[in-house]
C-alpha cells in the first residue's frame, strides 16, 4: 500500500548533456533550453496523442460552449452533471472525469494525456478564480459566465498562454524531477533542498515569460479561426495545439540565443 | 507512440488448469504467446462456506487471478520511461471461460470491471467471455479448507501486517467488540509469520474467538514475474475479501489505511498516473463497491474507515488501545524480500519513511527501535538518487502541505479531484477535509524535522543524511508555480447598447448616434434583433439566447450560400466598428455586438445589447 515508483532520465546523448549542465552552474535558461531540446521528440509526439488532443480541444471549446445556449446539455455529453456547476471544484472534478472517460474510450491512458489534463485543471482553477468574486461562493451562473468570459480573442489568448506555460513547465518537470535529487548535497549544484525548490520556481517563472509567444499567436489564431473564417473544428484545434506547444519549446532556444 | 497510434495489445488467454483439487491448483495463462503459471491458494475457509458460493463468485476469483497474473507477467518498461512511458500504459485483451456467462457478458458488468481496473492500474483490460466446460469438482481448487466450525465474524478486514491494518483490527475488537476475519495476502514467506504473530497476539489478549486468519497466497511460478509494481493487487484482495464476506453472509469489507497514503499524492512531477498506487483511494473503493454490488446483487461495500486519519494518528490509536508493544511486530516496508531478522525495514522506501516519521512524532521510540531500520531516517547516508528523492520529497511536500489551502491543493495536485466525488460530502467540503488531513500530516512531519534540527545544525549531520541534504527548515514556503497569466479586467462593465429596429423602413439605430439604413447590414441586424426579442420575451438567461445557424440566415436573408452569410457578418462587423470609430465613441469592441459561436451560429451578444422596436408615432 502506498507504493511510489520514481523514475530515471533516459540515457540519450541529449539527456546526458542536460545532466552535465545540471552538474555545473549553468543558468536556468540554459538548462530549460537543453531539456526542451532533449524532450522535443517525445513532446512533438505528445501533440499527436488523441488524449492530449482531447484536453486541448476542451480548452478551446469549453468557453464557447459556456457562452452558447444549452451549456448544461453540452456538459452532459461529457458526462458532467449540471449540478457540478454549483462550484468550481465540482466543474473541475467533472472535467477530470470526462478526460478519464475519454482515455477509457480510447482504450488506454498516456503520460502525455495526464500531463495535459493536469495543466488544464490547474489553469482553469487559477484563471476562474481570477474572474470570480473573492468574498462569496460563486453561483452556477457566475461560474458559467466566468468560463464564457474566455470566449473572446484577448481572454482566450491569456487562457491559452496560461495553459501552455503550465503544460510546458509540467512537461519539463516530468523529466527534470527524475534527476534533481542527484544534484542535491555538499559540493553539488543545490547544497540544500531549498535551493532545488528555488531552481524549480525559477524554471516556472522562465517558462511563464517564454509563454508570451503563445499569447500573441493564440490571440491571432482565435480571431482568424473563430471570428473571421468561422472555421473552428477539431483539425484546426489540433493544429493550433501542436504549433503552440512547439513554439513554446523552440522559444527557449531563441531567447537564450538573444540573451 | 505516434499520432493516434493505439497502445500495443497483449493477448491473454485462459488455459485449462492442471487439475488437482484441494488448494494446490496451478492456473495457466497464455500471455502474448508465452505460458505463465500461477498458484492461488486461500486457506481456512471451511468446506461448507465454499460450497455455498455462487458460480459467479468463483468466476470472479478466476478473473482476479488472471488480472493479477497478466499485471505481473508483462513489463512496464523500466524506470527510464522511454517515449513518455509508452510501455507503462498497457492494454490487455483477455479471453476466458466462465460459469455464469449470461452475467459476465452484460455490457454494464464488463464496463464496470474494465473501468475499475483502469483506475487502479492505468491499464486497459478488455474482456471477452465464453462458457466454461469443466466439471463441478474443480470448484474447490483454490481452497485449503480449515476445520469445520460455526465461527462467524462480525467484520471482514484486509490485514497486511502493517501498522494501519493492525490498528483497524484492534479497534474493531476492542471498541466495537467485534469478531473479525482477517484476510491476508503473503507476498513472500517473510511476511506470513509476521501476520500470524500479530493475529496470535490479538487472540491471546482478547480471546481466540475474536479473530481468525484467512491467508491467501498468489504467486507466479518459474520466474515469470516481469513486473513488480503489482498495481492490480488490491483488486485481487478486494475480491478475496468480498468472497470471504459473502461466504460468511456479510456485505462489507474494510481496508484500513491512513488517508495520506490512500490519496498517495505524487511527490514529484515524474510520478504520473499509477506510478503512485491507488490501492485504497476513495474512488477505487467506490468503483469496487459498485462492481461488487453487480456481482453479488446485494449491498456489498468496500470501505476505508481510516481515510480521515494521518499515520501518526493511527499509531496513536494503537497506543491508546494498549497494544503499543506490538508495533515492533508490524511491518510497513515495501522491500519485503530483503528483510532480515535484524533489519525489518529498509528505511529507504516511502512506507518506511512514512512509518518512521509517524513513530517519531508520536513516540515512544522504544516501540519502534531504530536498529530495525537498515537506513536510519536521520543519520544514515542516502547516496542513491532515487532514495534521496524519496526522502527529500517526503519532507519537502510535508512542509508545503502544512499550510496548503484547498485551492493550492487543487492547483498543485489536480489528482485530488479524483477523490472529491467519493467522500460522501459536497466537493468543496471534501477538498477542505483533504486539505485539513494533509495540514495535520504536514505538521506532524515538520515537527519531527524541527525537533531534529534543534539538536544540531544540518551541517553537523553525517554527509548525505536527510537533515544535511534538506538543510534548514524553511517557513512560508509555497509550491513552485507558474505565475497566473492575467486578463486585463474591464475597468467598468459597459452598460448595454440600445438597438432600435424599424423593419418597415429598413432602419437600425445603434445607441444614439449610429444610424444604418437600407442595406445588407441592416437586414442582417434586424433578423438577429428579432431573434433577440423572441428570447427576451421568453425570459431566458442571456447566455441561453439561441443562435441562428448559417442555414437559417441563408433562408431569412434570401441569399444563396453560407459563404455569403459569412461575408455579410464580416461586413456588418466592419461597418459597425468604423461607424463607432468615426463617431468618436468609446465602446469596447463594437464589432463583437454580433457574436458567432462555433457549432451554434450567430446572435447579438445578449448582455451587450437591448433591442427595441421603433414604433411610428
Amino acid at each position: 500500500m502506498g507504493h511510489i515508483r520514481l523514475g530515471t532520465l533516459p540515457r540519450s546523448k541529449k539527456w546526458r548533456e542536460v545532466v552535465e549542465l545540471l552538474a555545473t552552474d549553468a543558468s536556468v535558461e540554459e538548462i530549460a533550453e537543453a531539456a526542451a531540446d532533449a524532450s522535443d521528440k517525445d513532446l512533438s509526439r505528445a501533440s499527436g496523442d488523441p488524449r492530449f488532443q482531447f484536453v486541448s480541444d476542451l480548452l478551446v471549446r469549453l468557453p464557447l460552449l459556456a457562452r452558447a445556449p444549452g451549456f448544461e446539455d453540452a456538459l452532459a455529453e461529457f458526462g458532467i452533471h449540471g449540478s457540478e456547476l454549483a462550484s468550481v471544484t465540482g466543474l473541475l472534478a467533472g472535467l477530470d472525469r470526462a478526460v478519464d472517460r475519454n482515455s477509457f474510450d480510447l482504450r488506454g491512458s498516456s503520460d502525455a494525456g495526464e500531463l495535459a489534463k493536469a495543466a488544464l485543471l490547474e489553469s482553469l482553477s487559477v484563471q476562474m478564480q481570477e474572474k470570480l468574486p473573492a468574498l462569496f461562493e460563486p453561483t452556477p451562473q457566475e461560474i458559467r459566465k466566468a468560463l464564457a468570459g474566455f470566449a473572446s480573442g484577448d481572454a482566450f489568448a491569456s487562457l491559452a498562454r496560461d495553459f501552455f506555460a503550465r503544460l510546458t513547465y509540467r512537461s519539463l518537470d516530468y523529466y527534470l524531477s527524475r534527476e534533481l535529487a542527484n544534484h542535491t548535497g555538499e559540493d553539488r549544484r543545490f547544497s540544500t533542498d531549498a535551493q532545488r525548490v528555488a531552481f524549480q520556481q525559477a524554471l516556472a517563472q522562465h517558462t511563464f515569460e517564454v509563454s508570451r509567444i503563445v499569447e500573441e499567436y493564440a490571440g491571432g489564431w482565435y480571431g482568424k479561426t473563430v471570428w473571421q473564417k468561422q472555421s473552428l473544428d477539431r483539425d484546426a484545434i489540433d493544429k493550433f495545439t501542436a504549433y503552440a506547444f512547439k513554439k513554446m519549446r523552440s522559444e527557449f532556444g531563441r531567447r537564450r540565443a538573444v540573451v | 507512440m505516434g499520432a493516434g497510434a493505439p497502445l500495443s495489445e497483449v493477448e491473454v488467454r485462459w488455459l485449462p488448469p492442471l487439475t488437482k483439487s484441494g488448494g494446490d491448483e496451478v492456473l495457466r495463462l497464455d500471455i502474448a504467446g508465452r505460458e505463465v503459471a500461477m498458484t492461488l491458494r486461500i486457506g481456512q475457509l471451511n468446506r461448507q462456506l465454499v460450497e455455498g458460493l455462487q458460480d459467479r463468485a468463483l468466476d470472479f476469483l478466476e478473473i482476479a487471478a488472471l488480472v493479477y497474473c497478466a499485471d505481473a507477467a508483462v513489463s512496464r518498461g523500466g524506470p527510464a520511461d522511454q517515449k513518455m512511458g509508452e510501455k507503462w500504459h498497457r492494454r490487455f485483451v483477455a479471453t476466458m471461460p466462465v460459469r455464469d456467462l449470461d452475467f459476465w457478458q452484460r455490457e454494464s458488468v464488463i464496463q464496470a470491471l474494465e473501468e475499475t481496473l483502469m483506475f487502479l492500474s492505468g491499464d486497459r483490460f478488455e474482456f471477452s467471455f465464453s462458457t466454461k466446460d469443466e466439471p463441478d469438482a474443480e470448484r474447490s481448487r483454490f481452497f485449503k479448507f480449515g476445520r469445520s466450525s460455526s465461527w462467524k465474524p462480525h467484520r471482514v478486514l484486509m490485514f497486511s501486517g502493517g501498522l494501519d491494518s493492525f490498528a483497524g483490527a484492534l479497534e474493531e475488537i476492542v471498541e466495537q467488540k467485534h469478531r473479525v476475519a482477517l484476510v491476508s495476502h503473503a507476498s513472500s514467506t517473510k511476511i506470513a509469520p509476521v501476520q500470524k504473530r500479530l493475529i496470535s497476539a490479538l487472540s491471546k489478549r482478547y480471546g481466540p474467538e475474536t479473530c481468525r486468519h484467512i491467508p491467501m497466497t498468489a504467486q507466479l511460478k518459474d520466474r515469470s514475474t516481469a513486473e513488480r509494481t503489482h498495481r492490480t493487487r488490491s483488486f485481487l484482495f478486494a475480491v478475496l475479501g468480498s468472497i470471504t464476506a459473502t461466504a460468511f453472509g456479510l456485505d462489507r469489507v474494510s481496508f484500513h489505511e491512513n488517508g495520506v497514503v490512500s490519496l498517495n499524492l505524487p511527490p514529484v512531477g515524474s510520478v504520473i498516473g499509477m506510478r503512485a498506487t491507488r490501492t485504497t483511494h476513495p474512488k477505487a473503493l467506490n468503483l469496487f463497491t459498485g462492481f461488487l454490488r453487480l456481482v453479488f446483487e446485494n449491498d456489498m461495500r468496500v470501505d476505508n474507515p481510516y481515510f480521515a486519519r494521518t499515520k501518526a494518528e493511527v499509531v496513536e490509536r494503537i497506543s491508546q488501545l494498549g497494544m503499543a508493544d506490538q508495533i515492533v511486530e508490524t511491518r510497513s516496508c515495501a522491500d519485503v524480500h530483503n528483510q532480515t531478522n535484524q533489519y525489518f525495514h529498509c528505511g529507504r522506501c516511502s512506507q518506511c519513511i512514512d512509518r518512521r516519521f509517524a513513530m517519531l512524532s508520536i513516540g515512544p521510540e522504544r516501540f519502534d527501535p531504530k536498529d530495525a531500520y537498515r537506513v536510519d531516517l536521520m543519520l544514515d547516508a542516502r547516496p542513491n538518487g532515487i532514495d534521496r528523492e524519496m526522502a527529500l520529497s517526503y519532507v519537502r511536500n510535508a512542509v508545503l502541505l502544512e499550510n496548503a489551502t484547498p485551492d493550492a491543493l487543487i492547483r498543485n495536485f489536480p489528482v485530488v479531484l479524483d477523490a472529491v466525488n467519493h467522500l460522501d460530502n459536497p466537493q468543496d467540503t471534501a477538498v477542505s477535509m483533504i486539505a485539513d488531513l494533509l495540514n495535520r500530516h504536514g505538521k506532524a512531519v515538520t515537527s519531527v524535522m524541527r525537533q531534529t534540527l534543534e539538536s544540531k545544525s544540518p551541517g553537523e549531520f553525517p554527509e548525505q543524511s536527510l537533515p544535511r541534504l534538506y538543510g534548514e527548515m524553511q517557513s512560508g514556503l509555497t509550491f513552485p508555480a507558474v505565475p497566473a497569466a492575467s486578463v486585463e479586467k474591464n475597468e467598468k462593465e459597459q452598460p448595454p447598447l440600445t438597438i432600435e429596429i424599424d423593419k418597415n423602413s429598413r432602419l437600425v439605430l445603434i445607441g444614439e448616434h449610429i444610424e444604418l439604413q437600407k442595406n445588407a447590414t441592416v437586414d442582417l441586424l434586424i433578423v438577429l434583433a428579432e431573434e433577440w426579442l423572441r428570447a427576451a420575451g421568453k425570459g431566458l438567461e442571456p447566455l441561453e439566447y439561441p443562435c441562428l445557424k448559417s442555414g437559417d440566415l441563408v433562408e431569412k436573408l434570401g441569399v444563396e450560400t453560407d459563404e455569403v452569410v459569412r461575408r455579410r457578418i464580416l461586413t456588418a462587423r466592419s461597418t459597425i466598428a468604423k461607424r463607432f470609430e468615426s463617431a468618436g465613441l468609446s465602446v469596447d469592441k463594437p464589432q463583437e455586438l454580433i457574436e458567432n459561436l462555433s457549432w451554434n451560429g450567430y446572435r447579438l451578444a445578449p448582455e451587450r445589447v437591448v433591442v427595441r422596436v421603433r414604433h411610428r408615432s
